[in-house]
């Protein structure tokens, strides 16, 4: 039995970058000029500092060469209070026209990258905010910028009623993997779109079902998910709609196909996933997700692919499956990524109901 | 159009409270960076009004397309004119900063840019002023060569809210039954126009038949599940607690109970895109009926078909409420040759029936009405495909195509 090895999907950018570095340009075929971004959603960071952007009120996949170099490492922590209303300030808004939808850290700089809406309604600006490794913000200026876009597959193009919400994307491998949740049918498609984005590839389109107990089968929508090497093979783990915490083969997502994830955990009530990264201290492996009441939830993946599923029913709170601790001093966590090797960084909202944005240890 | 008339007003309120004056507006100037400047002035500026400080305006100028709010400083001596017209672009941009008071005094300053047109300064910002908001200008003098005693001086700006609008109200909620599954999958809420993200889940509550909150009811999504005009939001009803065998539904149980009485309650205080509050609160009362664990069965579905030569309506009518969304999506007519009919789709009868008109009179001949096997029930079953499928039954039929076709035909 090989023991498991697990990479963030930055370690992972990084071995890609390694490995493609000397050959492949990422930009080659992309085109300079302003993206048309009709929202910003989800983002994640491929090599080269391009950052991934989903834009799900055009139904599109953005890719953008941010040209983001190093700043150096940070004197202290970033610890950015109230960054909502920061980033009004600069935005000339007031705070609570200000919706923060997700970070990205490069992790090839460590420049934190911020997807906002700047207004709430259906005309809000879509805006990337860039908080380098020092603190100070700025907007990322799209004028003249080296991109590249795809549809989503299967995305409606021009009913307005129908929409497919991108709750996730992550870069691996060449791929980039988007999970999305329709608001009408309960679908649970997640597709896979090579990058760069090649004319004749649409990607594919897997449907992702869940087996509770081996016994009643769900379509099963991701919430947000990670993408790991266990035993040398690159695994997607994803938290669904419905709590389960799952494991599947990266090599499963093939057209056609219906995957079934393996169950490693099972949540309790009012654990909802919200976001997630994994990272490897002092030679563990481990999982950080945060979830919208209960903390901060380290999970203890070593033993990962010695869990075959989780078949039985488990009473009581907590969950079935991986042990994991709660860091009950980490609450209000909406957004985290991982900033370096001995950090996390984290977009907290604080009880004043303000955001606050900072870097704290992996625990 | 709407933009215009809110900015209009705005307008109106700002000229009250500075003194006009109109500039022309250069289109090619670059946004400032703003990184290194921060809400509060080094050199302690006073507050308007001054005899010899900056005067701001905002007027009408039908040239700017977005109709943003202008900033200006015209009360400048022929000194400080000239020194001024000798600045580069950055040494401009040093004279005047924009900022958001109620982003906090640790804010940055507003991106934008400074102009000068060789009579006034003006601050255009990279975004448009918006209603409600309070923004401060001021007018760093002492950068001015030759004006280095020079106090630095600021004005504050109360940005209007606008006209009263007409308030959105919630016009539908769907499905419009008042005896829904133990297995309700979601509500469709539909407003009267668009909408704001970002607080839904703040202002919809479940309250029990005691009127007690029923927790965590909802799937709570930070994307929120709008259509793209923001005016239907889809509520879903947490999956963990639907679907069978969960740790969720087994610690706490399903979220509706078979008999019991619940209302949906939608706060007044939801906003709409323009910050303005729904005409009033909704409520929808509904009782509990037995879990829907059954796919839906086409072959049960009863076709009116109309006479040749009217306009009379297709008549499908179905043995139970169907998902209001998705009947006026993925259910169509086509003619013989498969052609899609032109025509309007109605939903009636609490979403169990489904009325197709045609655009012109109906030809005899033969039809087929074409439903996507996506087609869900009020529980998320589809057709062939139980919502949550019990893999130890026999299953009594596979469904795999993604369309079904059930043909009709219109009697000369």
């Amino acid at each position: 039995m090989s023991m498991p090895k697990i990479f963030c999907s930055a370690a992972l950018v990084a071995i890609a970058m390694i490995a493609t570095s000397q050959a492949a340009d990422l930009t080659a075929g992309m085109k300079k000029g302003t993206p048309d971004l009709k929202s910003a959603g989800p983002a994640t960071f491929a090599p080269q500092g391009i950052l991934l952007v989903g834009d799900p009120d055009s139904a599109k996949i953005f890719a953008i060469a941010t040209g983001d170099k190093s700043a150096g490492s940070p004197s202290q922590p970033l610890n950015i209070k109230q960054i909502d209303s920061k980033i009004a300030g600069l935005l000339g808004t007031t705070p609570k026209e200000i919706l923060i939808n997700d970070l990205a850290v490069n992790p090839e700089t460590g420049s934190t990258f911020l997807t906002v809406s700047r207004g709430r309604g259906p005309d809000a600006n879509p805006v990337i905010i860039r908080v380098d490794s020092s603190g100070e913000l700025d907007e990322f200026s799209l004028n003249g910028v080296l991109f590249s876009s795809a549809p989503i597959p299967s995305a409606p193009e021009s009913d307005r009623a129908r929409r497919e919400v991108t709750t996730d994307l992550q870069f691996t491998g060449g791929k980039i993997i988007v999970a999305g949740l329709s608001n009408e049918e309960f679908a649970s498609q997640l597709r896979v779109l090579p990058f760069p984005f090649a004319k004749s590839d649409d990607g594919t389109s897997v449907e992702i079902w869940h087996a509770a107990h081996g016994k009643f089968e769900t379509r099963s929508p991701v919430r947000t998910f990670a993408v790991f090497d266990v035993g040398g093979q690159p695994n997607v783990l994803a938290a669904y709609t419905c709590t389960p915490l799952v494991r599947f083969p990266l090599s499963d997502l093939k057209p056609g196909t219906k995957v079934k994830g393996t169950t490693i955990a099972e949540l309790g009530n009012r654990n909802r996933p919200l976001d997630m990264i994994v990272y490897d201290k002092d030679g563990k492996d481990y999982l950080l997700m945060a979830n919208s009441s209960r903390g901060v939830m380290k999970v203890d993946v070593e033993k990962i692919d010695e869990t075959d599923g989780v078949t039985e029913r488990v009473s009581g709170g907590g969950t079935a499956g991986l042990p994991y601790d709660t860091i009950e001093d980490l609450q209000g966590v909406e957004q985290l990524d991982k900033l370096d090797k001995n950090h996390a960084l984290l977009l907290v909202r604080n009880n004043g109901g303000a955001l606050d944005l900072k870097a704290v240890q992996l625990p | 159009m709407k933009g215009i008339a809110w900015n209009a007003a705005c307008w109106v309120v700002l000229a009250l409270a500075c003194t006009a004056m109109v500039l022309g507006c250069s289109q090619d100037a670059k946004p400032r960076g703003t990184a290194a400047a921060d809400g509060r002035d080094e050199s302690g500026a006073q507050d308007m009004p001054e005899a010899n400080g900056p005067s701001s305006s905002a007027t009408e100028d039908t040239a700017d397309a977005d109709w943003r709010p202008r900033f200006e400083v015209t009360s400048l001596t022929d000194q400080e004119r000239a020194a001024i017209g000798e600045l580069d672009e950055e040494q401009l941009d040093q004279l005047l900063s924009m900022h958001v008071v109620d982003a906090g005094p640790d804010a940055p300053s507003m991106l934008g840019r400074v102009l000068f047109d060789g009579t006034a300064l003006r601050f255009e910002p990279r975004y448009p002023a918006v209603p409600g908001a309070r923004y401060r200008l001021i007018f760093h003098r002492k950068r001015i060569p030759g004006r280095e005693d020079a106090a630095s001086v600021a004005q504050e700006y109360a940005i209007g809210g606008g006209p009263a609008a007409t308030p959105n109200s919630l016009t539908e909620v769907y499905p419009s039954s008042n005896a829904l599954p133990e297995n309700l999958l979601k509500f469709y809420l539909h407003f009267s126009g668009p909408m704001s993200r970002g607080e839904a889940y703040q202002r919809i509550r479940l309250l029990d038949a005691d009127g007690n909150e029923v927790a965590d009811p909802f799937l709570e999504l930070g994307e929120e599940l709008w259509d793209a005009d923001l005016r239907r939001f889809t509520l879903l009803f947490d999956p963990g607690r639907i679907k069978r065998g969960l740790k969720p539904r087994e610690e706490v149980g399903p979220v509706l109970e078979e008999g019991k009485r619940y209302t949906l309650v939608v706060d007044a205080d939801w906003l709409d895109a323009s910050g303005n509050p729904l005409a009033e609160e909704v409520r929808k009362s509904f009782t509990v009926l037995p879990p829907d664990d059954s796919p839906l069965d086409a072959e049960s579905w009863k076709i009116e078909p109309p006479g040749a030569g009217t306009d009379a309506p297709l008549v499908v009518r179905f043995e139970e409420p169907l998902d209001h969304a998705l009947l006026e999506r993925v259910v169509r007519v086509v003619d013989a040759a498969e052609n899609p009919v032109d025509g309007a789709i109605a939903i009636t009868d609490a979403e169990t029936c489904w009325q197709f008109t045609p655009a012109d009179a109906w030809e005899p001949g033969m039809y087929q009405l074409v439903v996507d096997t996506t087609l869900e029930d009020l529980a998320g079953n589809s057709i062939g495909r139980a919502f949550d499928v019990d893999v130890f039954e026999p299953i009594q039929k596979r469904i795999t195509t993604d369309t079904i076709a059930i043909p009709f035909s219109v009697a000369p």
